[in-house]
């Protein structure tokens, strides 16, 4: 009698060989969890004290929670992306030592996305320019990737950044998840209506 | 043969005449209803009545307004009691000062206990209420009346397109909540915003929609497509008014309106038309940098900057015309009143650019004020100072309302009031106060007479200082008189901080 495995599905065969294990992703995780969340967390202690002028405790819980969700959803798309770059680029040059070089990305990634957002803050950039951006970024990223793979000793430093760091999950995906939750019943009870 | 009158027959005579009593008094409640005058008001955002040549300014910006002053009542001397959209709106809609209803931070809210203390609760039955704003933080203001609010158009109602998130489908039923976490914090402008990434994509996305939208639009305003500056909505001025003639055709009367528009408020993009209209080489005097400026702008810079802005207000003036012409094909005219004002005015002097700072000279708290009652023919102009917070009750009364106890406006002269030079009026900035605290830094400007009086009130450098200007003599607020009419200060000073302890009163400790 046959059994049924699904590792035998081509599609899941496709990403079993791509993708890096879960040992793997979760400190590079981690990193971006800590970067992501603590970016907002930073600038909502920033706007703290204009908002304790005027909101209410119920909308301030609101807003930090809409704050708390939009930071997990993002750190999955940041993930979703240096998967998917994993998975594209041939095996060596990211999906091996991916917690290294998996981290090393998500934080040349935060460097760019921060530099882009405080130009943007007092400037602004035309759609070309936006898109050299991102190309100069692409090319960086690659030689990035090169650089860590010709000195080992900055892909060990790398990894255990991300080990280190990898312990913000435990603390602050939940609290994205309380976020996510607490924006699901606002907007099911119609608490602004 | 006669025929004798039955039970049957009376019983059925009696239900009759009972139908027709009722039929007729239905139609007289609403023959009633419908004699009951409709009310619109108008505001165009951050409109300074300096710079208007209703009000003699020497630029033809008005001339449209000019025409409609030709059957209202003129007011002269009327005065926002804030310097920027928050406290000057919030003042308007509640017939209060700032430190009344304490909206007075940015993007800042009416004390909640307080919230229903507003002209649209206030004009209640048989009115129907719709507004519209474009100023997303009289929005907010708008969403707290919200209960007494029968249509809201929202903000992006009539426009290009927008890339505010807190208005997306998702989150409209707790879309204010979501517009101050996303459009204020994660994805804001002009400041490093909440969101690392998601702001980019935000960004990205308005600047193809931009890039588009501009694309088709470049011919007919050179400069720009107009925005809301802080947030990505963009939109065409004529768009804007046609939408809200399109809406005065459904109101159901009578009507309560209130329509904010937010040009002229900066950036100034005028249509093709009126864009360099105003190069004419002409500068205004230059006036020295003040302690408190927020800013350091060369007056050739200020200069620049107004004659952008002038050219907004004559393409808004434009707009105003057409609307005016339609409403009076439509008999609005005859059956509404209808008033044009502001929220607030405009700087460009003293290095400084704008609105909502720690100064409340002239232009920026001296703003139109046109009410054209309904039928009236002729022009009426008025000179006694007066305020915002005069609107409420002004229009409760007209509609046959009682003014309410709260409200600390008069009705105005020519409308159920008299002009009373005696009386005193406020303005008050105090944004970086908390909404619970007695005012400890603040701006406080009192309007008596020709004489106005600005306390300083807790800057660094400042502290307790006071400023006072003839405004008959001194137009232009360049001889600070505190110094040389101490009595005067000293009177007017009392008067002021008297109502200020007793605003504050229920902040301190004892109260």
């Amino acid at each position: 009698m046959k059994t049924f495995n699904i590792a035998r599905f081509p599609l899941v065969e496709f990403f079993r060989v791509r993708l890096p294990t879960g040992r793997e992703i979760f400190p590079v995780y981690g990193l971006i969890v800590f970067i992501v969340f603590n970016w907002s967390v930073v600038n909502v202690f920033w706007r703290l004290p204009s908002w304790l002028m005027f909101l209410s405790a119920g909308e301030l819980t609101g807003a930090i929670s809409y704050v708390l969700m939009n930071d997990l959803l993002e750190s999955l798309f940041v993930l979703v992306l240096i998967l998917a770059a994993g998975a594209a680029l041939p095996v060596g040059a990211l999906r091996a030592r991916f917690a290294a070089r998996g981290g090393a990305l998500a934080l040349f990634m935060s460097l760019w996305a921060g530099t882009l957002n405080f130009i943007l803050a007092w400037d602004t950039l035309t759609l070309s320019q936006l898109l050299a951006s991102g190309a100069l970024f692409l090319f960086s990223s690659i030689l990035l990737l090169y650089i860590f793979k010709l000195f080992p000793f900055l892909e060990r430093g790398m990894e255990k950044l991300c080990g280190q760091v990898s312990v913000f999950v435990y603390f602050y995906v939940p609290l994205g998840a309380l976020g996510l939750l607490v924006a699901l019943v606002r907007n099911l009870l119609g608490m602004g209506v | 043969m006669t025929r004798s009158f039955s039970r049957r027959d009376f019983l059925k005579l009696a239900s009759l005449a009972a139908a027709n009593v009722f039929l007729a008094g239905g139609l007289a409640a609403r023959a009633s209803e419908a004699s009951r005058p409709n009310i619109l008001i108008f505001v165009f955002d951050t409109l300074s009545a300096r710079h208007m040549s209703l009000y003699g300014y020497h630029r033809k910006t008005t001339p449209n307004l000019e025409r409609f002053a030709e059957r209202a009542n003129v007011y002269h001397r009327h005065y926002s009691a804030g310097n920027f959209t928050v406290p000057g709106t919030a003042s308007l809609l509640t017939g209060t000062y700032p430190w009344t209803h304490r909206a007075f931070q940015q993007s800042g809210l009416i004390q909640r206990s307080l919230a229903s203390h507003n002209l649209f609760a206030a004009a209640s039955r048989p009115y129907r209420k719709t507004v519209f704003s474009q100023n997303l933080w009289a929005e907010n203001l708008l969403s707290q009346f919200q209960a007494d609010i029968d249509t809201h158009l929202p903000p992006t109602a009539f426009s290009q397109f927008d890339g505010l998130a807190g208005d997306s489908a998702l989150f409209h039923r707790d879309k204010d909540v979501a517009f101050r976490a996303y459009d204020d914090f994660l994805f804001q402008k002009f400041d490093t915003p909440g969101s690392l990434y998601f702001s980019l994509l935000n960004k990205i996305n308005s600047t193809v929609m931009y890039n588009d939208t501009f694309a088709e639009h470049a011919a007919d305003y050179p400069l720009g497509i107009p925005n809301l500056l802080k947030y990505d909505v963009y939109y065409l001025l004529e768009d804007i008014f046609s939408g809200i003639q399109n809406q005065l055709t459904r109101l159901d009367a009578p009507a309560l309106g209130y329509f904010h528009f937010f040009s002229p408020h900066e950036l100034y993009y005028p249509r093709k038309e009126f864009a360099g209209r105003f190069n004419d080489g002409w500068t205004p005097e230059a006036k020295p940098f003040h302690p408190l400026s927020d800013t350091a702008f060369q007056h050739d810079v200020l200069c620049a900057y107004r004659n952008g802005y002038d050219e907004l207000i004559a393409n808004v003036d434009d707009e105003f015309g057409k609307l005016m012409d339609f409403m009076q094909r439509a008999g609005f005219f005859e059956n509404s009143y209808i008033v044009v004002t502001s929220d607030h005015g405009q700087l460009f002097e003293r290095g400084e650019h704008g609105h909502g700072t720690a100064l409340m000279f002239d232009p920026v708290i001296h703003i139109p004020l046109l009410v054209h009652a309904p039928g009236q023919t002729g022009r009426n102009d008025f000179f006694a100072p007066n305020s915002n917070v005069d609107i409420l009750p002004t229009l409760l009364r007209c509609a046959g309302f009682e003014i309410p106890a709260w409200a600390e406006g008069v009705p105005l002269a020519g409308l159920g009031g008299s002009e009373d030079l005696a009386r005193p009026v406020f303005a008050i900035d105090a944004k970086s106060n908390p909404a619970l605290t007695p005012l400890r830094q603040a701006t406080i400007a009192m309007i008596q007479g020709d004489q106005k009086l600005i306390h300083y009130r807790g800057y660094p450098g400042a502290e307790d200082s006071f400023e006072l200007y003839n405004l008959r003599d001194d137009p232009e607020e360049m001889r600070d008189l505190a110094a040389d009419l101490p009595d005067v200060v000293a009177s007017m000073k009392n008067v002021m901080l008297a109502r200020l302890a007793e605003a504050d009163q229920p902040f301190t400790r004892e109260g």
